[in-house]
């Protein structure tokens, strides 16, 4: 780019646009968004969780267990999705959901499942986790519910 | 902090600054998209249980001798509430559901009854939640959720 000429009272002179500041949030942008959105879909998912009168919910470490989490979301048309691992899965083919689990439990995740569904998702729809989970061989599972106000994190 | 270096050469003293212009713009434009980027997320608790093994079939005879559980039923009212049936006790709110189960366990004498949560199909998970959560309240050790119905 030809540096443009201008002048003031100061006097006049070249300018150049500098481009290197630019570059460098360009950069950190491009790197932070691809962290993030790694973190932002993964086992996570954003649900309205049940906030039980008097929660006797206790705080777990997320990871380190080899625990499988499954997201039962509700979707605009009032259905189920289950999300697994940043994976959808409609409602109808629960089927395919026993397959995942089933393949996670014979790569040796598990026992413990954890089930993390809209507080607003019919019981018709988060039934069959629990029963393809047990048909896979879990033996146990935790409810995810909020813990109550004041409780150790 | 002394921003300047001298390098001293054959023939001149140069001065050198880093530049700190960009350093800062970038940490400005990091805090700036921190803070704008930032979500809340609520605190979240686990509720423990453990599933049913689908190989282990009781006999008839077996099936005579375990403990009869305690039910509760979970139905939609009119209104959109729902009910929660304990042998014949209706509630509507899980305070005196608690101190039912409460009371229920102190007259049974034991903890090992066990205790069958049967909700409706299109019950909503927080009101069966609401129901597992009660009985874990109530020291009950062995609980279930029912297969849905109907």
């Amino acid at each position: 780019m030809r540096p443009r000429k201008f002048s003031s009272r100061f006097g006049s002179g070249d300018v150049a646009f500098n481009m290197t500041p630019m570059i460098d949030v360009t950069f950190q942008l491009i790197i932070f968004f691809i962290l993030a959105s790694q973190m932002a879909s993964g086992t996570l998912a954003k649900v309205d969780l049940p906030r039980p009168y008097r929660s006797a919910a206790v705080a777990h470490a997320r990871s380190g267990d080899g625990k499988v989490i499954v997201n039962v979301l509700r979707d605009a048309a009032g259905g189920a999705v289950y999300k697994i691992e940043g994976r959808s899965i409609a409602a109808a083919r629960a089927g395919e959901l026993g397959e995942i689990l089933a393949g996670r439990r014979a790569a040796g995740q598990g026992p413990l499942l954890e089930v993390r569904a809209d507080r607003r998702a019919p019981y018709a729809a988060v039934a069959p986790v629990l029963d393809a989970a047990a048909r896979a061989g879990y033996t146990r599972m935790n409810i995810t519910a909020l813990l109550e106000a004041g409780a150790a994190p | 902090m002394k921003l300047f270096c001298s390098l001293a050469g054959r023939k001149a003293r140069i001065k050198m600054q880093p530049p700190l212009t960009p350093m800062i713009d970038v940490t400005f434009q990091l805090l700036l998209f921190f803070l704008t980027a930032t979500t809340w997320r609520l605190a979240e608790g686990q509720l423990p249980g453990s599933l049913p093994d689908p190989d282990r079939h009781l006999s008839a005879a077996a099936m005579e001798q375990l403990i009869k559980p305690v039910a509760i039923h979970l139905r939609y009212q009119a209104g959109g509430a729902v009910a929660y049936d304990v042998q014949g006790a209706t509630f509507s709110q899980p305070g005196p559901l608690a101190e039912h189960l409460a009371a229920l366990r102190r007259a049974l004498g034991s903890d090992e009854v066990p205790v069958v949560i049967q909700p409706d199909p299109d019950v909503p998970w927080e009101y069966v939640v609401e129901a597992y959560n009660q009985v874990l309240r109530s020291h009950f050790k062995t609980l279930s959720l029912g297969q849905v119905s109907g």
